[in-house]
């Protein structure tokens, strides 16, 4: 079968935030965003949903969708962006724009082509006990995978 | 000799490993969230400061000047340096702003001392704050509107004066002035909208004491170090 892997970030919407102002860009070709906040502060807090699309275009495929969190292009677990940065990062996927309706089992659900689903992601800066965190700068990528591996 | 057999049987692996490679490549499509963060920080800091003694001040070196502290925009840790006996005292007092973003919330400080032989267990200190406590039903004040009654008019005799029964001016306060609240002290953060700051500022006065009991017979140096110790505050 010959096809076409294809997913872009084709918007987002902050569901929570207490900041002090943060930039939010998609990127012109929709494969990457880019967020900033400059002024974390104990106890800051993101809620962050973005819409996963499918194009329905001519040839593209059924997608199992997965997600990873990375750190200098190494894959970390949530713990350690904790440990790492005192990020508590929870995430989930969502069938609705509103958030409702959780996407059953990543194992098996597939995003077709034409359909979006919504990553719901969940920031909050535990950094009470963690001075040595003030001033400091970092980075961290999210990665979403969308697979075709066949026909469920 | 090489084998062509076991070349071959090496090479079919690696063409295998490889294909395998560009098929999950080839199949998968991905998109990144960059997060870029940066952590903010308290900068509340000492903005001005002077230390009273009834021995000769001029036998105090104190870092950072006055001149220097001005250049420096603020301090966290001031430094002096001097000749002690039993008894000797100085009182030191301070103005410290917020000029960060954050609320603040000034606790009590911290000392460091050149300390060979534990002197520091024969110190009196006690500290004294002013402005608004946490819970902002007091007052605090912007920087140029801190009180002189609280600061500026706070002296203390010289020896010299004292011995020669003069007395402080009419207007002068001894310290530590009347109204001083519990730590720890809130500051909010400094804006300025239509020349008028927000209530960013307090003053601190310490009192620092070599107890009258330590047993020396000649002045020795010291040097004492004083830390303002800030955390972000969110009432």
């Amino acid at each position: 079968m010959s096809g076409t892997e294809d997913i872009e970030i084709a918007d987002y919407d902050i569901v929570y935030y207490n900041g002090y102002g943060i930039d939010i860009t998609i990127a012109d070709d929709q494969e990457s965003m880019t967020i900033e906040d400059t002024l974390l502060f104990p106890e800051w807090e993101l809620k962050l949903a973005i819409e996963i699309h499918n194009p329905a275009e001519a040839g593209n495929l059924p997608l199992y969708i997965s997600s990873e969190i990375q750190h200098n292009g190494e894959t970390i677990t949530a713990t350690e962006l904790q440990v790492l940065f005192g990020i508590v990062y929870t995430d989930g996927f969502y069938l609705d724009p509103a958030l409702t309706e959780p996407v059953p089992d990543l194992t098996t659900w597939q995003l077709l082509p034409g359909d979006s689903w919504y990553k719901l992601e969940h920031l909050i800066f535990d950094a009470q006990e963690r001075p040595e965190l003030q001033d400091q700068s970092f980075t961290f990528q999210v990665v979403i995978y969308g697979t075709f591996v066949g026909e469920p | 000799m090489t084998n062509p057999k076991l070349v071959t049987a090496l090479l079919i692996p690696l063409l295998v490993i490889s294909m395998a490679g560009f098929a999950y490549s080839h199949w998968t499509d991905s998109v990144k969230k960059n997060y870029y963060m940066h952590v903010g920080c308290t900068e509340a800091e000492i903005k001005t400061y002077k230390l009273l003694s009834p021995w000769n001040d001029n036998l105090i070196d104190k870092w950072p000047s006055d001149d220097e502290l001005e250049a420096m925009h603020g301090t966290t840790m001031i430094t002096f340096s001097t000749y002690i006996g039993p008894g000797w005292y100085v009182w030191i007092g301070f103005i410290i702003q917020n000029q960060g973003v954050f609320p603040t919330r000034i606790d009590p400080p911290t000392y460091q001392v050149t300390d060979p032989n534990n002197i520091w267990n024969s110190f009196i200190h006690k500290e004294y704050y002013y402005g608004q406590i946490i819970d902002g039903t007091t007052y605090g004040w912007p920087r140029n509107d801190v009180p002189i009654g609280l600061y500026s008019d706070v002296k203390v005799l010289t020896i010299k004066q004292i011995e020669k029964g003069k007395s402080l001016p009419p207007n002068a306060v001894d310290p530590p002035p009347p109204g001083d609240i519990q730590p720890p002290v809130y500051l909010e953060p400094y804006t300025e909208i239509a020349g008028s700051t927000s209530k960013d500022s307090m003053i601190m006065w310490i009192f620092l004491q070599l107890d009258p009991a330590y047993l020396s017979e000649d002045p020795f140096s010291i040097e004492i170090s004083i830390i303002v110790t800030a955390e972000l505050a969110f009432p």
